[in-house]
């Protein structure tokens, strides 16, 4: 007779013993969510390079916070409005955990927007083709496939950042982060019904944004996929 | 969800290379390591700013970017009993900074008469529209701190989150150059400076940048640089004491409130004779300003300083302007720590702020 495996700790219970000092807990808990707080930060910043650093200031970040009894009513949605406040101001945060980041080993991702961090509009251009002297072809393409999300990306950012600020933590939580509405809420301490209507306005507000954008654009980018969030 | 949503037409997921997150694993795993959440941490014992600007200037962030770059003030470990901290770099006094200081009113009337008959050629015009500087900045960032509130001004802590108490630092300025296009919009470009003043622990490994590096280069929206103060200042000095004040509106201590201003007003735009003479003259109607006597500036020159004293950030410092005594220009301004540092591990007298205007 076989026994069943035992179920993975669940995100609350490795919280909990990461904030009483449990390293392995919280390393568990990076390795859970470090993809999700990674790609949201790349689709706020528009950047690889500086979603890669984003993403270990949001663990620090969090690791700071572990007071913070907002965690406890839901750690993803809370880590990713950590992301959220880390990319708007990614200055002070990369600054605050300047001297551990520097432990990492440089970052791996070609091409990617170094200067991203000051200014995610700033002049970089993400299309630079990256470097060629010992990479493989994969490495190549993977390069090339990492520049070309960029240039998508900043070009979404151009106009998801004329939308308020509010649409804006909305709609990124909820459709960028795969937030449901109650996650949403939660990490952002306003009603869901205050979610569904700002999410409402803002879905609104980027069409028309688009439409206009696409009035303007010559070239339609070929080959984009729509991902969106499932929301109940 | 139409396709004409650009919110819904994003790249799609992708990880992040394995190498480096394994690295991050560590990294944080270390940094729980080394302090457990059980432990209490001690609050550092750093006062809060008492006041703060009415407005701040938007791109503030930018210049402050680059303040990574500047010395960077590391405690040692929370969880330590402070025996393996290590002092910040800072840069040496200047001789006249700490002097007790005498009445200031007759020499800034004179320098505000000498601004005021200056040769053109000596001040920026409204035509001028390039502001240089070299500043340097003890960053400080307190981890147990309130997180949107801006670390105090001129000095803040960076407390390291590992358990192992790192190195200090050297004095490494900033060179800033700010640049008002025709459009409106504004360049700035702030490139690293020479490490300077090394502490016996500096390391090539601590010296992240390399003099002449462009930490930012950036040209900002017309509009997205707006200032706290008015775009037309006062040559009349008390009118021009009245628009430099209602930027700080928590402010205490006025004298120091008006080099504060002062400082930021010229490292954000050029200010002509009139109005540089109008501040001289509205320094020396202002109680608290006292004359400290000939100096020379970090760029090597002549210079008349004159200092304001103040508990306003919850230290003790001293606010220095640095006038030309040939032409009445501002040439710096400096803030110097003069009393106990808190939890800050600079051994005071320390200059927690310099800016050179060039």
């Amino acid at each position: 007779m076989s026994t069943l495996p035992a179920a993975p700790p669940d995100d609350q219970h490795l919280w909990s013993r990461a904030r009483r000092g449990d390293p392995a807990a919280f390393g568990e808990l990076f390795t859970r969510h470090s993809t999700v707080v990674y790609n949201y930060c790349f689709r706020l910043t528009g950047s690889w390079k500086t979603a890669e650093d984003l993403t270990s200031v949001v663990f620090l970040e969090a690791w700071r916070k572990r007071e913070d009894v907002a965690a406890e009513a839901g750690f993803v949605p809370w880590l990713l409005s950590l992301a959220g406040r880390v990319a708007r101001n990614s200055t002070r945060a990369v600054r605050r955990h300047r001297r551990l980041l520097a432990k990492l080993p440089p970052a791996v991702i070609a091409g990617g927007a170094a200067d991203a961090l000051a200014s995610p509009d700033s002049a970089h251009s993400p299309g630079d083709p990256p470097a060629t002297g010992d990479t493989s072809p994969a490495e190549a393409r993977e390069a090339a496939a990492r520049a070309d999300d960029e240039r998508h990306m900043r070009q979404v950012l151009k106009v998801f950042r004329r939308l308020p600020k509010q649409e804006q933590e909305v709609l990124a939580l909820c459709v960028w982060g795969e937030r449901t509405y109650a996650e949403a809420a939660v990490a952002l301490g306003i009603p869901v019904g205050t979610v569904r209507s700002r999410l409402a306005r803002a879905r609104a507000h980027m069409e028309r944004l688009t439409e206009a954008a696409a009035t303007k654009t010559a070239e339609p980018r070929p080959g984009s996929r729509p991902e969106g969030a499932h929301h109940t | 969800m139409s396709s004409m949503n650009l919110a819904f037409d994003v790249p799609p997921r992708r990880e992040l290379p394995a190498e480096r997150r394994d690295a991050m694993r560590r990294l944080l795993e270390d940094a729980v390591a080394g302090r457990p959440a059980r432990r209490a941490l001690p609050r550092p014992a750093l006062p809060r700013p008492a006041l703060t600007r009415r407005a701040l200037w938007p791109a503030a962030g930018l210049a402050t970017a680059t303040a990574v770059a500047a010395a960077v003030l590391v405690v040692g470990d929370l969880g330590s009993d402070g025996a393996d901290t290590a002092y910040a770099a800072t840069p040496p006094v200047l001789a006249a900074e700490l002097g007790i200081g005498g009445p200031a009113r007759a020499q800034l009337q004179s320098l505000a008469a000498t601004a005021g008959a200056a040769s053109p050629q000596l001040y920026a015009t409204a035509a001028d529209t390039t502001v240089v500087t070299e500043s340097w900045l003890l960053t400080v960032t307190e981890t147990e701190a309130a997180d949107e509130a801006p670390p105090p001004e001129g000095a803040a802590a960076t407390l390291a989150m590992g358990a192992a108490p790192t190195v200090t630092s050297a004095v490494v300025p900033v060179l800033r150059e700010q640049r008002l296009l025709a459009d409106g919009s504004v360049h700035v470009r702030e490139t690293q400076g020479e490490a300077r003043f090394p502490t016996a622990e500096w390391s090539a490994a601590d010296d992240a940048a390399t003099p002449g590096a462009v930490l930012l280069d950036e040209t900002i929206p017309a509009g997205g640089l707006a200032s706290a103060y008015p775009a037309q200042l006062a040559t009349d000095p008390a009118a021009l004491r009245e628009q430099l004040l209602a930027a700080w509106p928590q402010a205490g201590d006025p004298a120091a409130t008006l080099f504060r201003a002062l400082h930021e007003l010229a490292a954000n735009r050029s200010l002509d004779a009139p109005v540089q003479a109008a501040a001289l003259a509205m320094l020396a109607r202002e109680p608290g300003v006292v004359a400290l006597g000939a100096a020379t500036d970090r760029r090597g020159r002549a210079a008349v300083a004159f200092g304001a004293d103040s508990a306003d950030s919850g230290l003790d410092r001293r606010h220095v302007l640095l006038v030309d005594p040939d032409s009445g220009r501002l040439l710096g301004y400096e803030e110097v720590l003069t009393g106990d540092p808190g939890e800050l591990d600079v051994k005071t007298p320390a200059v927690a702020a310099y800016t050179v205007f060039l």
